[in-house]
């Protein structure tokens, strides 16, 4: 039976979850300063300096389609690697990292199929609850991997 | 607490009619003076007695025949005592001035001294002859009581004649200014008493707000010193807020801290499992802390609300204790104002 932990994150009421080999660190927002970088897409934020490294922000809000778009400074930064390119998650906050079997994980082929949201995995019950499995190879469009490419330093 | 006579006694039980002296009620000296000059313009003589019959002013132009020699002879003394009485007896029973002839056989009069339907003393007088004295009935009275009948008739013929009417009106006109003057006499004497228990009353008045005063001077300064307690506990609540804060903002780091080495622990694979225990345990921490921190931050927040409460209570108390403090200031220029009232009226009751 294969365990996978997963990190388990919330925006709102809804919570999501990444598999824990593609997270590298979790970090208070408000501990950064956010640099605005021109001419980007609406979802990315800004960048910042974490130890040294440029780490792209990018807001989840944004992309998941949140009436309420706003950051709040108590916001956190889940970095994870997609491909080789690190970039900052805004998430509301972090909740736990969970074991969770392969058996409660329904992928989305199955249960969707006009889902265009390639980088949604599958949906995982944890306790009572659904969490979106998120594909962080698959979150960034080719676009946004054009433009954060070159701001993101590996 | 009870005042003693009250201004009700008075006026209910009027003055206490049974064991008042008519001597305390009127004005002797004014009486003393009305009745000489009565007695001297009307040339009827004139005493004023209690209800003994005692003399409470000295008599006004009593003649030679009954002073010296009718009341100086014990015989004679004695009758003009029963006669004095029985004339008082029967003004009593009428309540209206008697003219009658004495055991002397001169024409006297009783007016009685009425106050509130009840007599208070008697106005005696006469002394007067209505008609050519039968010398012979004069002489024998002479003997009987033992006076010499030639001074007897001497005396007698010094006496002034007068009619029977003028007698009855001197009697009448007495009767109507005695009983002016014990009722005008009367009214000042219950004022006077009634100044009298005001007096006491205000002063008892005084000193229940004085002790008020300082019950709320007391009141208002424990309430200060809670008041500063208040404050204290309020630091307090406040530096134990920041504290908790502080925890807080240590537990949240603590996961942070954490879910990162948990992360690392799962990227370092076999290597990091143990690492990844002991991770799990530092989440398991940070989150005990936070129950806590919620629990300690609910138990402050009752503890506001108290003194908050609190707080409340105390304003209110001081604004009753300013309040009471503010009354018994008005009260107190009140008593002042009624007592300052309360001795003019002496004064102007006085000066009658």
């Amino acid at each position: 039976m294969q365990v996978n932990q997963i990190v388990l994150f919330q925006i709102d009421d809804q919570e999501y979850g990444i598999d824990i080999s593609m997270v590298e660190g979790i970090n208070h927002l408000k501990d950064f300063k956010i640099i605005n970088v021109p001419n980007t897409e609406g979802y990315i934020e800004g960048i910042i300096n974490l130890r040294g490294s440029v780490i792209p922000l990018y807001n989840l809000r944004k992309k998941f389609g949140f009436e309420n778009t706003t950051l709040d400074e108590d916001s956190e930064i889940l970095v994870v690697s997609s491909n080789n390119l690190k970039i900052g998650f805004i998430v509301d906050i972090v909740v736990d990292i969970i074991r969770l079997q392969k058996e409660k994980i329904q992928s989305a082929s199955q249960l969707f199929t006009q889902i265009s949201d390639e980088y949604i995995e599958g949906i995982g019950q944890y306790e009572d609850k659904m969490l979106i499995l998120l594909n962080t190879e698959k979150i960034l469009t080719t676009k946004e991997r054009k433009i954060i490419e070159p701001l993101a330093t590996t | 607490m009870p005042l003693g006579k009250t201004v009700k006694d008075v006026n209910t039980a009027g003055v206490d009619m049974e064991n008042i002296h008519i001597s305390e009620i009127l004005d002797l000296e004014f009486l003393q003076k009305f009745q000489d000059y009565f007695a001297k313009s009307l040339g009827v003589a004139s005493t004023t007695v209690d209800m003994e019959g005692k003399a409470i002013i000295n008599p006004s132009e009593f003649t030679r025949f009954c002073m010296e020699l009718t009341r100086g002879s014990e015989e004679g003394a004695r009758r003009c005592e029963i006669c004095d009485r029985d004339a008082g007896v029967e003004s009593v029973q009428t309540g209206r001035p008697y003219v009658y002839e004495c055991h002397a056989g001169l024409v006297d009069f009783a007016a009685p001294i009425m106050l509130k339907g009840k007599q208070i003393g008697t106005i005696l007088g006469g002394q007067i002859l209505t008609e050519e004295p039968d010398e012979e009935k004069f002489r024998q009275i002479a003997r009987e009581i033992g006076v010499d009948p030639d001074e007897y008739i001497d005396a007698l013929r010094q006496i002034k004649p007068a009619s029977r009417e003028s007698v009855e009106a001197a009697a009448e006109l007495l009767y109507l200014f005695a009983g002016q003057l014990s009722r005008t006499s009367y009214q000042q004497y219950e004022l006077k008493e009634i100044i009298n228990i005001l007096h006491d009353s205000l002063s008892q008045i005084a000193a229940s707000m004085q002790q008020m005063a300082a019950s709320a001077v007391e009141v208002s300064s424990n309430q200060m010193s809670l008041n500063e307690e208040i404050q204290n506990v309020d630091t307090m609540s406040e530096e134990i807020n920041e504290v908790v804060e502080f925890i807080k903002e240590i537990a949240d780091e603590t996961r942070l801290l954490g879910l990162n080495a948990s992360i690392e622990a799962a990227k370092a694979g076999t290597a990091g499992l143990g690492f990844g225990v002991v991770a799990e345990e530092i989440r398991k921490l940070s989150s005990d802390s936070k129950e806590t921190v919620t629990k300690i931050r609910e138990f402050l927040n009752n503890i506001r609300n108290s003194v908050d409460k609190t707080v409340d209570m105390g304003a209110g108390t001081m604004m009753n204790a300013e309040q009471q403090a503010a009354a018994i200031e008005e009260v107190t220029a009140s008593i002042e104002e009624i007592s300052a009232l309360a001795e003019t009226l002496k004064e102007i009751v006085e000066a009658q």
